[in-house]
């Protein structure tokens, strides 16, 4: 026996683990691997930018052009999806089960509401962690849906307002799934499974009176839930930007509708709820092949272009595209480079606002 | 995601990086797996980081999707990993090399044969220095079953054969 105490453990541990020498740290492969997750949190409102400064070198425009309504996935199986509350034997932190053609499915939260995990015939799916999944402070919005799905199944759970009574969501097919707020951990959840693949048409909330909000979600995701009556924007679709970047096309294009907006770019999609208030605002889009960097952003109504400055000093320029109300923009950072500073301008090309990039690093 | 948080985020990666990969090692006793594993994890916290970064605790979000990433791989497999020789390039002093490599492979061989909740019980608490409650969060159980789980697993490690005082240099 060498092991005779807790410190010889710890000692022999130290000594094995900290021999280990890892490669260097796959940031690149790391953040296209989680930017191709989907996931269901809102961020709701954009983060807003400060004030003014620099000159612009021009960079090709981006032009833009409606190019139709947003497609709609067709779907060929025929599904029977069920759905249903916690059994009386059910498994600690289930919050529904139900089936996808005859095989069940169930979802479970951990015990402090961190996490989210869905079970498909038998296998675990992605377990989905991080900070406490509550009701949204906005008691208009009647639920947040967080979840994850794979190949197989699309898995989705969240915490219902008070006066929430049933949710309930139309799949294609006719199919209509009734979810009852489940009490656990002290909220209120609901959750439910459906096959990958298979279209869902819209949500609706209701109290024990009536319909408290609808949604049309934007894939799988319920962005923006609608009022009883409204409608929401009719579905339509715009190029922020296209390109060429070391002999790699690029675009960014706007689905925007009753969801909100969506901004697909590679790897990645953002959306903003329709009610957001948008400013002068970037963030990273998702990683193109070969290692540049697609940027992407709003922008207030005064603004006409958008310049980011790259650390070699060259610039990047894009035009910033009206979809009838909001503005959006987007540029690509290539391979190597990052940005130093983002500045808005108006046409007349008086600096509007600036945010530095200086921190800006991927890594890459 | 803005670009801030991104930042934050590859910082973030870039010195948690090391220390995760060893976690890895020591739950998998695998170095290949041990990086996919850390990856995983870091890839499902960019993936929801304003949410993460919001709950004020990200070491522990990347920790416990590891360890539960682990054990649904294992769940999955249902096959009886076997240690095998590490890659030389993974030790650190040629002069050493010998004697580090029985050591490791003795222990890892230990530890490698426990079951995977005592293993990672034993990881988190030796390795890590976390304490039982805090064990106990990360592996989503109680306090009480951390403490019997590394009861359990010193019990199987004072009585291995891997460990045994001849073999040790």
């Amino acid at each position: 026996m060498t092991i005779d105490d807790e410190r010889e453990l710890r000692r022999r541990l130290d000594s094995v683990l900290e021999a280990i020498t890892p490669s260097p740290a796959p940031v690149a492969a790391t953040l296209r691997r989680g930017g191709t997750i989907r996931t269901w949190r809102r961020v709701g409102v954009a983060v807003g930018l400060a004030a003014a400064v620099g000159i612009a070198l021009a960079a090709p425009g981006l032009v833009h052009q409606i190019v139709g309504r947003a497609p709609i996935t067709q779907h060929e199986h025929k599904w029977v999806v069920t759905v249903y509350p916690p059994g009386p034997h059910h498994p600690t932190g289930e919050v529904a089960w139900g089936t996808i053609n005859g095989k069940r499915w169930q979802i479970t939260v951990s015990s402090a509401g961190q996490c989210v995990q869905g079970r498909f015939n038998g296998q675990d799916g992605d377990l989905d962690c991080g900070g406490p999944i509550t009701a949204s402070q906005d008691r208009s919005v009647p639920v947040i849906f967080t979840g994850t799905s794979d190949s197989r199944v699309t898995f989705q759970a969240g915490v219902v307002q008070p006066d929430v009574a049933r949710i309930v969501v139309s799949l294609a097919g006719g199919r209509k799934l009734t979810l009852q707020p489940y009490p656990l951990y002290g909220q209120r959840w609901v959750a439910f499974a459906v096959p990958a693949g298979l279209p869902i048409l819209n949500g609706t909330a209701y109290s024990t009176k009536s319909e408290l909000a609808h949604s049309v979600p934007y894939g799988d995701d319920f962005v923006t839930w609608l009022r009883p009556g409204e409608h929401g924007r009719a579905p339509a679709t715009y190029v922020i930007g296209s390109g060429v970047v070391d002999g790699v096309s690029w675009s960014a294009v706007l689905h925007v509708g009753p969801w909100g907006y969506c901004l697909d770019t590679p790897g990645s999609t953002y959306c903003l709820g329709a009610q957001s208030s948008l400013d002068n605002t970037y963030r990273a889009g998702g990683l193109i092949a070969g290692g540049s960097l697609l940027v992407n952003g709003e922008a207030t109504a005064s603004v006409a272009y958008v310049v980011g400055t790259l650390t070699d000093g060259r610039t990047v320029r894009a035009t910033v595209v009206g979809v009838g109300g909001p503005r959006f923009w987007a540029w690509v950072v290539p391979s190597g480079q990052r940005l130093r500073r983002v500045v808005f301008y108006t046409a007349s090309g008086r600096q509007v606002a600036v945010q530095s990039g200086a921190k800006y690093n991927l890594g890459i | 995601m803005d670009s801030r948080a991104e930042a934050e985020f590859t910082e973030f990666m870039h010195a948690r990086w090391p220390r995760l990969v060893r976690l890895g090692y020591g739950l998998t006793g695998d170095p290949g797996l041990a990086e996919d594993l850390a990856q995983t994890a870091l890839a499902r916290a960019f993936a929801s980081w304003p949410r993460v970064r919001r709950a004020g605790d990200p070491d522990a979000y990347v920790r416990r999707i590891m360890v539960n990433a682990n054990i649904s791989r294992f769940r999955k497999r249902r096959v009886r990993e076997q240690v095998m020789d590490l890659p030389l390039e993974t030790l650190p002093h040629p002069v050493d090399a010998t004697r580090q490599h029985d050591d490791r492979s003795a222990l890892m061989a230990a530890l490698t044969s426990l079951p995977q909740g005592q293993r990672a019980v034993v990881v988190l608490r030796y390795w890590m220095d976390m304490t039982e409650a805090e064990v106990a969060a990360t592996l989503g159980c109680s306090v009480g079953n951390v403490k019997s789980q590394a009861s359990r697993a010193l019990a199987k490690l004072r009585l291995s054969s891997d460990l045994a005082e001849g073999k040790l240099p």
